[in-house]
């Protein structure tokens, strides 16, 4: 039986590796028995400290190698990297990341390795291994993940391993997340383990199998390089501890820090009320012709010091927004990390009071073979998100912890391939999609959202400059900017998301690909009486125009409206694209694209804002003069930019009287 | 015990309370949705951003307000005519 036949049998999914398995050589040395990993002698605090944050600092290192190694901008820019450092069996003790979702994700690259290489060809000091299988590990395939083992006097004694998302992956179209998917087999290649390395040798061989199914070696082979580089640096800096405090103390550190991470989680769940709470999120599209409501429901339970997370989930579709466990759970991971445990150090000690829960053969848990490129995971991480933070108020320590969930992001106009103005093949996606607005918190914590404040899955995002990105892709921008009334309204209102228009430029070829859902209902709710943000609007394409010529009259249009006035004027069109589509070719100095993502979501009755937070927010862009009048109930004289303070209590007084004319009490279904 | 911006559970009467206004809603084991009124409303009737028109959307907003102060206490976003979804259910000893 392999690591996915039981990953697909077991309803619990937990990912642990059972007790009492006995010490197996390995072909390099060793490989203990769990007994043996587990078995420690107890570090003094001293100690466990120092080693402990050597082995975060080791990580950290060993991440900035990657990411200057890197010229990929969603990892050099986006800081979509991870390094970790694992027990023998796979577990993860210490990382930095860039991707929180694929802490755990990335532990059953290990026990593939250690399942089907142990006997042969065998594990050896200096062999790099090389894994994207969905199923196995990562979300995606553009999820590449590479790990070496670490040995010392003939024993395995830890894995180190590093991700990056690189985003070609020669899939049947560029980009590696495509819409036209209907099997795995679609997104392109899928390595499940071959030696990058061997025993220190670069494989070329095994190098030149990936680079030729890629439509992109350069960024490509550079990735690839990048995760080498950081494996070299953490193995250098991890033989030198080992040397300093010896094995014996590494070895503790490894094990005592996932021991230190499961003490503070259950501590922290000890301190919350038991309890039972849901959360509904949702995405609005299959394959079509038409829209079609996917709806999951997360109920989390707490009792004492463990939490169970359940999802209800529709069957897989026929498209690409589903999930395989590791993606589901490092989705699950991605709340858990940055919401509830973010002080515990993140690691698989903190997911060891859990019991999650993923149906088979829904859209979380799907059946080989299923695609899986845009993954079905953002209503997961929105749901255990919106849990938590309801779970949060029952403490008043943690009050300050409260977050609404963030942007869900990744479903607009994104990806693009062809010719570059430098003469060469490539394909990536607009770095835009990281500058999405976070949730918002309550009084006693961070209050308002942060506007493009970053991606929940990637929590050290950053948006590429936009000289960079013209740098790097046959693209011009038009604007770049936070979009208005994006934001969840609420007494704490969410983080505003980015509006974009670029043209394509200088290229003899260039398409774009859309990952669009979202324009048919919105993906979940904000907080506690605030309303949900703008959903994602769809992305826009004006066709044929002559935006040259605009330039040469001073003209650069600046929003959707100008957008369609150019198109307008030019004689041209404008193509609405409201759900994920295939690659679509575009013309260079003719066409513009647009988008503007949807916001974060808010926390409490918008009428309970500030007048004076609601007309700095005007006067920021964040919020329209009209939303501040229907929304907030805040008059604001568009000629002065002034609160008028009795207006605005009429207007609010109105609202009020509205919902008693409105509200009913439920008697039921009809 | 607070459980939400606007309510708290009195331990001792074991009811949900407004912490605005001081409204009794329910007992704390039931789902204090079933107690407040609530309002159908379509997204597009919202202003700003983009909302779904109503002969696209397939998900609408159901709002609850406080009986005794109408503040809003929640923005469900779920299919027409769903029953309130019981979000919050602390257990009281």
């Amino acid at each position: 039986m392999t690591a996915q036949d039981i990953k697909q049998e077991k309803e619990i999914y937990r990912y642990e590796v059972p007790l009492g398995g006995r010490r197996t050589h390995i072909g390099g040395g060793w490989l203990p028995s769990r007994e043996e990993v587990t078995k420690y002698e107890k570090l003094s605090p001293v100690d466990f400290e120092i080693l402990s944050y050597r082995m975060h600092s080791i990580c950290n290192e060993a991440r900035q190698a990657i990411l200057r190694v890197s010229g990929s901008p969603v990892v050099a820019e986006g800081g979509e990297a991870l390094f970790a450092v694992y027990d023998p069996h796979g577990h993860t003790s210490s990382l930095a990341c860039g991707l929180l979702l694929h802490t755990v994700g990335t532990q059953g690259n290990i026990r593939e390795v250690l399942e089907v290489q142990a006997e042969a060809p065998g594990i050896y000091d200096g062999d790099i291994f090389m894994l994207n299988e969905p199923s196995i590990g990562g979300y995606h395939a553009c999820d590449q993940w590479t790990g070496t083992p670490v040995f010392h006097e003939g024993e395995l004694i830890a894995w180190l391993g590093s991700l990056t998302h690189t985003a070609e992956t020669g899939a049947i179209e560029p980009g590696g997340i495509p819409a036209a998917a209907r099997s795995l087999l679609d997104e392109g290649y899928r390595v499940q383990g071959i030696k990058v390395q061997e025993k220190g040798k670069i494989n070329r061989a095994a190098i030149n199998c990936l680079l030729r199914s890629s439509r992109d070696p350069a960024y490509y082979v550079l990735d690839l390089r990048a995760r080498i580089a950081g494996l070299n640096v953490a193995k250098e800096r991890f033989g030198r501890l080992v040397e300093r405090y010896g094995v014996d103390k590494v070895k503790a550190a490894i094990q005592q820090n996932m021991d230190y991470a499961e003490e503070m989680a259950r501590a922290k769940l000890r301190n919350l009320a038991d309890g039972t709470w849901r959360f509904l999120a949702y995405m609005d599209w299959d394959v079509g012709p038409g829209p079609k409501l996917i709806k999951i429901l997360t109920t989390m339970t707490k009792e004492g010091d463990t939490l169970t997370l359940d999802f209800e989930a529709p069957p897989p579709n026929q498209g690409y927004y589903n999930c395989y466990p590791p993606g589901a759970f490092g989705l699950v991971f991605v709340a858990l990390a940055s919401q509830l445990f973010w002080e515990t150090p993140g690691n698989y000690g903190f997911l060891r009071p859990l019991n999650v829960f993923f149906p088979k053969n829904s859209c979380l848990n799907i059946p080989y073979l299923t695609p899986c490129g845009l993954c079905a995971a953002f209503p997961v991480t929105e749901a255990v998100t919106g849990t938590i933070a309801k779970m949060l108020y029952t403490n008043k320590q943690y009050w300050q912890d409260i977050n609404a969930p963030w942007q869900r992001t990744c479903t607009a106009g994104v990806f693009w391939g062809g010719l570059t103005q430098h003469g060469y093949p490539s394909g990536s996606l607009f770095s835009d999609s990281w500058a999405v607005g976070t949730g918002a918190g309550v009084d006693e914590g961070r209050g308002d959202g942060c506007d493009t404040g970053g991606m929940m899955m990637t929590v050290e995002s950053c948006v590429s400059d936009v000289e960079m990105m013209e740098l790097q892709s046959p693209f011009m921008y038009l604007w770049r900017r936070e979009g208005l009334d994006t934001a969840g309204p609420g007494r704490w209102r969410g983080g505003a998301s980015i509006s974009y228009g670029v043209i394509p430029h200088n290229s003899p070829f260039v398409a774009l690909g859309f990952t669009a859902i979202g324009a048919y209902g919105d993906s979940s709710q904000s907080l506690d009486g605030a309303y949900p943000p703008a959903m994602e609007s769809p992305c826009e394409i004006a066709r044929g125009t002559n935006i040259l010529e605009a330039f040469k009259r001073q003209w650069i249009p600046q929003s959707l409206e100008d957008l369609h006035k150019l198109a307008e004027e030019s004689g041209g069109t404008i193509e609405t694209v409201k759900s994920p589509r295939p690659v679509l070719p575009v013309e260079a100095d003719r066409d513009v694209i647009a988008s503007v993502f949807g916001g974060a979501r808010g926390i409490g009755d918008p009428l309970d804002r500030e007048p004076e937070r609601v007309l700095e927010d005007v006067n920021n862009k964040i919020t329209s003069l009209e939303m501040a009048r229907r929304v907030y109930g805040v008059a604001i004289d568009s000629e002065t930019l002034t609160v008028d303070l009795k207006a605005t209590e009429t207007l609010r007084d109105e609202v009020k009287a509205n919902r008693r004319k409105r509200g009913k009490i439920w008697e039921g279904s009809k | 015990m607070r459980i939400h911006y606007y309510l708290e559970i009195d331990e001792e009467a074991k009811k949900v309370k407004c912490l605005k206004c001081g409204h009794v809603i329910c007992d704390a084991s039931e789902n204090y949705k079933l107690h407040v009124p609530r309002a159908e409303v379509w997204p597009d009737e919202i202003y700003g951003g983009r909302r779904p028109p109503r002969d696209e959307t397939l998900l609408i907003y159901y709002e609850y307000y406080c009986p005794g102060c109408y503040t809003m206490l929640d923005v469900e976003v779920m299919e027409k005519d769903a029953a309130p979804l019981w979000d919050i259910q602390v257990k009281i000893p």
